[in-house]
């Protein structure tokens, strides 16, 4: 990101910060999406990261760290969103498949299905440090720097919602009793 | 069984799918919405990457004390040429904090034409003399502020003032004191894992302490009647045990106060190192919250100064 532009908007130069924000918005709301996994969920996370980074922006006391402090920003938002809505998190039941996990396998309907069950049953703890890792590609050390916690504490999340998933994915893709589609 | 390799490239996969641009509609709502949405400035110093020694450690954090923000300060110059703390030294005039870029200077009060205030203005180093803050609340607060002493910004809500040893730039010493004066109007029952004050908001004088009291990870001390100001008022002592590593925020929220937009400020705290001396009473139908906050490290005459400072508050 161009400091120069984080420290005009950090003076309080709407027209730096509106350049700020076209440039960081699409990553922050894909941010927001993947975390909370509902499109409404995550237009208000973005909108509402967005104001929140034009008005803590003067407290950002170094410009060049304006990426991980905004990502930081949006995993609060959505934090805040998932506990304002009561239904973010909807029972999904799906039907098992009998198909062995593979990378490959991914186009399937049934794989996608498995994962966002899987994923949906993980915290927004766990999901933020999936989709930072994973998505980002940020480095654990990096995460950790973004959400303010000890990295030990990321590499723990990222441990336990990998197992989560792996669990989801395997559970279904074992020969099983189907369910009945709620 | 898949392996943990074929679950990460799944999951890359995955998350690799979906939304990628951002509705316009939402940027929109954004951009408009900061018009009526004013900025915050923060004077706490950057957060360590390094392990620190124990020393610096406690250098660091009281570097912190100074820092809670906030919302302005309106001055008035010193009632008399020379003031209760007489003429500006050289070394106030010449050691303004290296945070300060104000652009506005502090207007004299009265005028002809009634008060005005030095809004949201950058830090900016005090001359001693008889000061009123006007912004706060519907009401109107005077303090006499001695030599050295910084005014953070003042506006709805709360006023700070700070001083650090020798006017030093913030976050440069641990040796700072800060006072700040809220419209208090909510507490965070978990500073450090809430994202908002808990609900129903404190409001009274009885309410505001009792949750600040009872807050997670604090030691309070016990409260007292006293009067402020020749107002009636509870005072406490209050000490955080809180690692403010892993909290939600850093440093952490202990009250929010109306800061007359959508948004709210917060009362912070930096954590262990940080001892709050708190009064809280009613002023008019308004529950003000005076916080005075020193750090380990901080002087003991900045301190009895700040309390000096709290003795002569008075409430219109």
């Amino acid at each position: 990101m161009d400091s120069e532009l984080v420290i005009r908007a950090q003076r309080g130069d709407e027209e730096a910060f509106a350049s700020l924000a076209v440039a960081v918005a699409d990553r922050l709301h894909a941010v927001a999406h993947r975390i909370l996994r509902d499109i409404e969920l995550a237009d208000d996370a973005t909108q509402q990261a967005l104001v929140s980074i034009w008005r803590d922006l003067a407290q950002l006391r170094d410009p060049a760290r304006f990426d991980a402090w905004s990502y930081r920003l949006v995993v609060r938002a959505c934090y805040a969103e998932a506990r304002r809505s009561r239904h973010w998190s909807p029972t999904l039941r799906i039907l098992p498949t009998d198909q062995s996990v593979a990378p490959e396998a991914l186009s399937s309907v049934g794989d996608r299905d498995q994962l966002e069950r899987g994923f949906r049953h993980l915290s927004i703890d766990h999901r933020a440090v999936v989709v930072l890792h994973y998505y980002l590609d940020l480095p654990p050390d990096e995460i950790a720097r973004t959400l303010g916690v000890p990295i030990g504490t990321v590499r723990s999340r990222l441990h336990h919602a990998m197992r989560g998933l792996r669990a989801a994915l395997d559970a279904d893709a074992r020969p099983a009793p189907r369910e009945a589609a709620g | 069984m898949s392996t943990e390799r074929d679950v990460a490239a799944i999951v890359r996969s995955w998350l690799d799918e979906g939304s990628t641009r951002v509705p316009d509609v939402v940027l929109d709502s954004a951009l408009a919405q900061i018009h009526s949405t004013p900025q915050r400035h923060g004077f706490w110093p950057a957060r360590r990457s390094l392990p620190m020694n124990g020393l610096l450690k406690v250098l660091v954090a009281g570097a912190a004390v100074i820092a809670a923000l906030a919302v302005g300060l309106a001055l008035l110059p010193p009632s008399s040429p020379t003031g209760p703390g007489g003429k500006p030294s050289q070394t106030s005039a010449t050691t303004e904090p290296s945070a300060a870029s104000a652009t506005s200077r502090p207007t004299p009060l009265p005028s002809p034409s009634g008060p005005r205030t030095l809004h949201r203005s950058a830090p900016e180093l005090l001359r001693p003399g008889d000061y009123v803050i006007d912004q706060l609340f519907d009401g109107r607060i005077t303090l006499r502020v001695p030599p050295n002493w910084t005014g953070l910004e003042h506006g709805v809500g709360n006023a700070l003032l700070v001083k650090t040893k020798g006017a030093l730039p913030f976050g440069t010493t641990g040796n700072t004191v800060l006072l700040g004066i809220y419209a208090v109007d909510g507490v965070y029952a978990d500073p450090c894992k809430d994202d908002a004050p808990a609900e129903p908001r404190a409001a009274t004088v009885d309410q505001v302490v009792d949750a600040l009291t009872h807050a997670v990870g604090v030691q309070a001390g016990p409260v007292t009647d006293t009067t402020l100001g020749g107002l009636p008022a509870k005072v406490f002592e209050l000490n955080n045990t809180i690692d403010e590593n892993g909290c939600l925020e850093s440093p952490f929220n202990q009250w929010t106060f109306g800061d007359g937009s959508d948004s709210r400020g917060n009362g912070t705290s930096s954590g262990p190192d940080d001892h709050q001396r708190i009064w809280v009473l009613d002023v008019g139908g308004t529950t003000i919250l005076v916080n005075a906050d020193k750090g380990n490290l901080s002087y003991p005459d900045d301190i009895q100064e700040m309390l000096d400072i709290v003795d002569g508050l008075r409430f219109e």
